[in-house]
């Protein structure tokens, strides 16, 4: 079955590129370019896996994982993945504590990280 | 006949008047002489005293010791039973009595009321018994004898025309204290008063320099004495805690610290250890503050080294700090700005050549494609190499260490390098001694990193069919790094052990070695400077910031480590960085 990924990031080119390279790893995805956007995409479509940047205008990554948690079974159980530009101890494990199952630092972003993170979770490793 | 004997008779007469006349006159002037000899010997004595006295004096501020040199020497030309003073302080009245011959207890306490009651006159305040502490020293007290107070003299201390106490002498002979005697106490104690008041001048007068500039530092201020108490509190440091009135306690600081700065428990440590004590960074009415905590000390003379109390200076560093916000910000402004548009550039161009392989679209978008991902990357590495460096210089650089198998860590770094190396035909070599633990602790993706970087390097420099090495070793802090490798077999351009090398703990060794061209000497002491190598990289051939190394060395330099190179022109070169195990082992 395909799997359903909504990805939520307000820088247009990285958005781009991962919905691109999500769609060649033959996912059914999901866009939005702010947490408002993703949140009523996220309640519509109870996406598989919830791939977000934090710092984006409107509703910021966390007030949206926090709405999502709230929102019943689905919502709960759904992991989420974060793009964080902060490297601070104290803003990860604040991200940690939100529900986020991973993180990955946007510096050290490889594609083919986030790609992996997201097969491994989804296949339950 | 008669008129000759009348005549003689007269004559004897006259001649024995005279006579008699000149006897006495010349008894008198004899006596006189005797007395004038003696005056002499006196005023001799009582200078050589005063010289004396005033020597011993000296330089001393402290009136009570100056009183108690004058008590001391006083017996010399002054006959008493007993001399004593009283010495006003804050909220008491030193009484301190000396008794040259045992007196009774009844003589001591009329002594005591006397002198209370002169005390009173002179400074028409009225004192009480329970104020006097009073100090008893030399002979017993007799009570059995019974002769009272028969002379007494009684002198004020006077020191820069305020009355500080009295001085007596007393006897229960009568009659002893005529003008000779109170004369030479009078100049004894006109003299010390005069030394004190001169000296006081002087002090006061450094003193209100001293105040005069503590008052007009921006910094705040405060000195308090070994009990506590505030000796000096500057309008700055009022003005940060918002204490307004005059008279101010250790407690006002306490209060109006909030908790947030230990004020009395940092004195404390301070004097007890005898050493400085920075605190950084203390939030006060949203003003950031540094402050010092220090102990003060008497710098000369006989109490040279004592501490006398503590010292604390805040420094409002709201400036600096509102700077180093500003440059954080913008860094992470432009990283943010450079980076993600990177990212996603580098990121599409990965999917177009994917997609390529997959459906063989026209061969121009896969070269396309592929100068994106190329151009891109570049720009990425300038970007995170900056950041990097940036987090350096502003000592923000976080290490997270962990532990780690060596042998698997090192196998995993220079894998990473291996298609590179293979491109190239460079013969990619490792080299780990038997001495090495098994398990490190270090933090792997900065070590990894810095690995990488030495790697990269000599790869990049390193022509066809050249080798570039990896050797790994422990060193044993003292022994020589030379012999080490020798030991080891290693073959590197390490020949000899620099001064640092002496100074360095036991650490993990890890050299990496290249067959390129080597560097000039001129261009090794700015290889780890990072705006030399900004500037060298803008002219050079090769790709690269040139940041790497400033980078491996700040990387290192969190760890502890040294990082250096030894390089031979012609023939290559041996960068080297050790990471010291006292934090790192695990045994």
């Amino acid at each position: 079955m395909v799997k359903k990924i909504l990805i939520v990031e307000d820088e247009k080119l990285e958005l781009m590129a991962l919905v691109a390279r999500f769609k060649m790893e033959n996912f059914k995805v999901f866009e939005a370019s702010d947490g408002e956007e993703g949140l009523k995409i996220a309640l519509d479509e109870h996406p598989d896996f919830i791939l977000s940047d934090i710092m984006m205008p409107k509703v910021t990554g966390i007030e949206m994982i926090t709405q999502i948690r709230q929102s019943g079974e689905w919502g709960k159980a759904v992991p989420i993945l974060m793009l964080t530009g902060v490297v601070e101890a104290e803003s990860i494990s604040k991200i940690v504590e939100q529900g986020v199952h991973d993180y990955i630092i946007k510096g050290a972003m490889n594609m083919d990280d986030v790609v992996k993170k997201v097969n491994d979770k989804l296949s339950g490793k | 006949m008669e008129f000759v004997l009348i005549f003689f008779v007269l004559v004897s007469i006259v001649v024995f008047v005279l006579g008699i006349f000149f006897y006495r006159r010349s008894l008198k002037l004899k006596k006189k002489l005797e007395e004038e000899r003696k005056n002499m010997q006196r005023k001799m004595y009582e200078l050589a005293i005063l010289k004396e006295l005033g020597e011993r004096i000296g330089y001393s501020l402290n009136v009570q010791n100056i009183i108690d040199i004058i008590t001391g020497s006083l017996h010399q030309f002054i006959e008493y039973q007993v001399v004593s003073y009283m010495l006003l302080q804050p909220e008491k009245v030193i009484f301190k009595i000396h008794l040259e011959e045992s007196v009774s207890r009844k003589f001591i306490k009329d002594i005591k009321t006397r002198m209370l009651k002169s005390l009173s006159a002179l400074l028409n305040k009225e004192f009480s018994e329970s104020q006097v502490e009073e100090v008893l020293t030399g002979a017993v007290i007799i009570d059995e004898i019974e002769s009272p107070v028969q002379s007494f003299f009684n002198i004020p201390l006077v020191i820069g025309e305020k009355v500080v106490g009295v001085l007596t002498v007393a006897h229960s002979n009568p009659g002893l204290y005529k003008e000779e005697e109170t004369t030479i106490l009078y100049k004894i104690t006109r003299q010390a008063s005069e030394a004190v008041t001169r000296l006081q001048d002087v002090i006061s007068n450094e003193q209100k320099k001293l105040s005069a500039m503590v008052e007009s530092m921006s910094e705040g201020v405060v000195m308090t004495d070994n009990d506590y108490r505030i000796l000096v509190a500057n309008p700055a440091m009022k003005q940060i805690l918002h204490i307004e009135k005059e008279e101010i306690t250790i407690f006002d600081f306490i209060d109006n610290l909030e908790g947030k700065f230990d004020i009395r428990g940092k004195l404390e440590e301070s004097v007890k250890l005898d050493k400085i004590l920075p605190v950084t960074e203390v939030l006060l009415d949203n003003r950031y503050f540094h402050i010092l905590v220090s102990p003060v000390k008497v710098n000369s003379g006989i109490n040279k080294g004592d501490i006398i109390g503590g010292v604390v200076i805040f420094y409002d560093i709201s400036k600096e700090k509102e700077l180093e916000k500003m440059r954080e910000d913008f860094t992470s402004m432009m990283v943010h700005e450079l980076r993600s548009p990177l990212t996603g550039i580098k990121g599409i161009s990965e999917v177009m050549i994917l997609e390529n392989k997959k459906k063989k679209r026209a061969k121009k978008d896969a070269e396309y494609a592929t100068v994106l991902l190329e151009s891109s990357s570049r720009m990425l590495d300038l970007v995170n190499d900056l950041l990097d460096v940036s987090k350096i210089s502003a000592g923000k650089f976080e290490i997270h260490k962990e532990v780690l198998p060596i042998k698997d860590f090192l196998k995993t770094n220079v894998e990473i390098l291996s298609t590179l190396a293979k491109e190239n035909k460079i013969d990619l070599k490792v080299s780990i001694a038997k001495n090495v633990p098994e398990k490190v602790f270090l933090d792997k993706n900065r070590i990894g990193q810095s690995l990488i970087n030495l790697l990269s390097n000599a790869i990049k420099f390193t022509k066809e069919g050249g080798s570039v090495t990896v050797q790994v070793m422990s060193h044993n802090k003292g022994e020589s790094i030379v012999k080490e490798g020798q030991e080891n077999n290693f073959s590197w351009f390490i020949d000899k052990d620099k001064e640092e090398f002496t100074n360095l703990s036991s650490s993990l060794f890890i050299a990496v070695t290249d067959s390129a061209f080597g560097i000039a000497e001129d261009d090794i002491k700015n290889l780890f400077n990072k705006f030399k190598q900004l500037e060298a990289s803008v002219r050079s051939e090769h790709k690269g910031t040139g940041l790497g190394l400033s980078i491996v060395k700040g990387i290192v330099e969190a760890h502890d480590g040294i990082v250096g190179v030894f390089s031979k022109e012609g023939s290559g070169s041996t960068f080297y960085f050790a990471i010291p195990f006292e934090t790192n082992v695990i045994s």
